[in-house]
């Protein structure tokens, strides 16, 4: 238990030492506002369209750094380490897993009050919409691991990874996308929360082990 | 002669595979033609025109069995995947690779014969109906699978990668379709054919619609069988070159 805080610490220093939180936030707000500009010009800037992009954003910007997590690990053989120690891989996948979302969703959530205020959503609903994200962006992380793990060692792998994983994103963001037009129309349903939050936990219980099975492959 | 068999994974063998499947091709080749075309006939020529929907609902016997294939032929990829990562039996890795494409062309004309009916029955060719969404989810899960095989080089390697893609696909198309409904039922009409269900669509569309999907089966299985075998021999070329080059 002791091993893995430390691992934590370590991997949330090394994290924050690569500036990685400057460069989602940064490719955040340039999605959202290309995105915005866009639809500013045919004159589409409803406060749905807002939330679609929003949720858009999001996703693409969780994968944005998903490569380097395991990638650098397997080029100086920590990796190898890992798989032969005592430790499970399921834990480091797990902590690995955290540390992307502190590092690059947690950013971005903290922004979306302040960033879609002044585009038209009211201050209130912006921060439901931030609890909803708080709650199913972790799945997020976690899911993005599977196509990190499955595109190792390979050249050009943040392409495949795109085309991999944001598919399997799907429920995450048909769920969240409704829930958040529910909030905007402050229409409430308890039922569609619990189940975007079951989902979530589902993610994160299941793919630690779905990783670390596709890790294994790489070492036989 | 076909010997008598133990058990089925002998066909894992690729060279039993091999022999078994020349002797088979020619015959499915001719039960696929003969089905095909008595069901299209008579689908398309002997059928009344239905009261509402006019000639149109003739699609139906195009529609129905590549829709029908499009969902089972990814459940098979995610069956033999499973297979290859238990048995380690390349002909059913080889088989869940070659099926991916014919599965990705029946997507796309379930889809596309779907918009051409729709057009003058709903007045749209695409909606954001669920259906038709859990069509574009499946639709994606292909071309992902289709992409590892194409950026990757064919090793035992990339096999167990893209086997867990496929699973990890399934359960994720399965949970995206399950989003989708979870909000509405939906433009499109209940399924057609169901097991369980009292009344099905009237018999006269009935047992064309069924020969049509036996037709389309057959046609499946017949492009898959000559798919595995230009695969196994395209590997077994390969297992030659190198041997040749050292």
């Amino acid at each position: 238990m002791k091993l893995n805080f430390h691992l934590l610490k370590y991997e949330l220093l090394f994290a924050l030492a690569n500036k990685g939180i400057l460069l989602s936030t940064s490719f955040f707000i340039i999605l959202i506002l290309i995105v915005g500009i866009g639809f500013g010009q045919i004159g589409e800037s409803s406060e749905k369209t807002l939330l679609a992009i929003i949720w858009i954003a999001i996703s693409l910007s969780s994968l944005l750094s998903i490569k380097t997590m395991f990638q650098e690990d397997f080029d100086d053989g920590t990796l190898d380490l890992y798989v032969l120690s005592n430790t499970s891989i399921e834990t480091i996948i797990f902590i690995k897993s955290i540390v992307h979302w502190i590092t690059t969703n947690l950013p971005i959530i903290i922004l979306i009050p302040l960033i879609s205020f002044p585009l038209g959503i009211t201050i209130y609903h912006s921060i439901l919409i931030c609890l909803v994200m708080l709650l199913s962006t972790p799945a997020l992380s976690f899911i993005s691991t599977i196509g990190a793990a499955l595109t190792l060692g390979e050249k050009g792998g943040n392409l495949l990874i795109s085309i991999f994983i944001l598919p399997t994103f799907l429920p995450i963001i048909i769920f969240g996308m409704k829930i958040s037009l529910l909030i905007a129309n402050s229409t409430y349903d308890i039922m569609a929360h619990l189940i975007l939050f079951a989902l979530s936990l589902i993610c994160i219980a299941i793919t630690p082990f779905i990783t670390s099975l596709i890790i294994k492959i790489h070492y036989t | 002669m076909i010997k008598f068999r133990k058990n089925i994974w002998e066909f894992a063998n690729p060279n039993n595979f091999l022999s078994i499947a020349n002797k088979i091709v020619p015959l499915f080749l001719i039960l696929t033609i003969i089905t095909l075309s008595v069901g299209l006939v008579w689908g398309l020529f002997f059928t009344p025109e239905d009261y509402r929907q006019g000639s149109s609902v003739k699609i139906i016997f195009i529609h129905v069995p590549t829709a029908f294939l499009a969902i089972n032929i990814y459940f098979m990829m995610f069956l033999a995947s499973i297979i290859w990562l238990i048995r380690r039996h390349h002909v059913s890795l080889i088989a869940a690779k070659s099926a991916a494409l014919i599965g990705l062309i029946m997507t796309l004309s379930a889809i596309l014969t779907g918009a051409i009916w729709g057009k003058p029955i709903w007045g749209t060719y695409w909606a954001w109906d669920p259906r038709l969404t859990s069509f574009a989810i499946l639709l994606m899960f292909y071309l992902g699978y289709l992409s590892i095989w194409q950026a990757m080089k064919f090793s035992d390697k990339i096999g167990d990668l893209s086997s867990w893609l496929c699973i990890v696909g399934s359960i994720f198309a399965l949970l995206s379709r399950y989003a989708v409904f979870f909000w509405d039922q939906g433009l499109h009409q209940g399924p057609s054919l169901s097991l369980d269900k009292e009344e099905n669509i009237d018999n006269v569309f009935y047992f064309p619609l069924i020969i049509c999907i036996i037709g389309f089966v057959l046609l499946f299985l017949t492009l898959l069988l000559i798919r595995i075998k230009t695969e196994i021999q395209k590997r077994k070329i390969n297992i030659l070159l190198n041997a040749r080059d050292g």
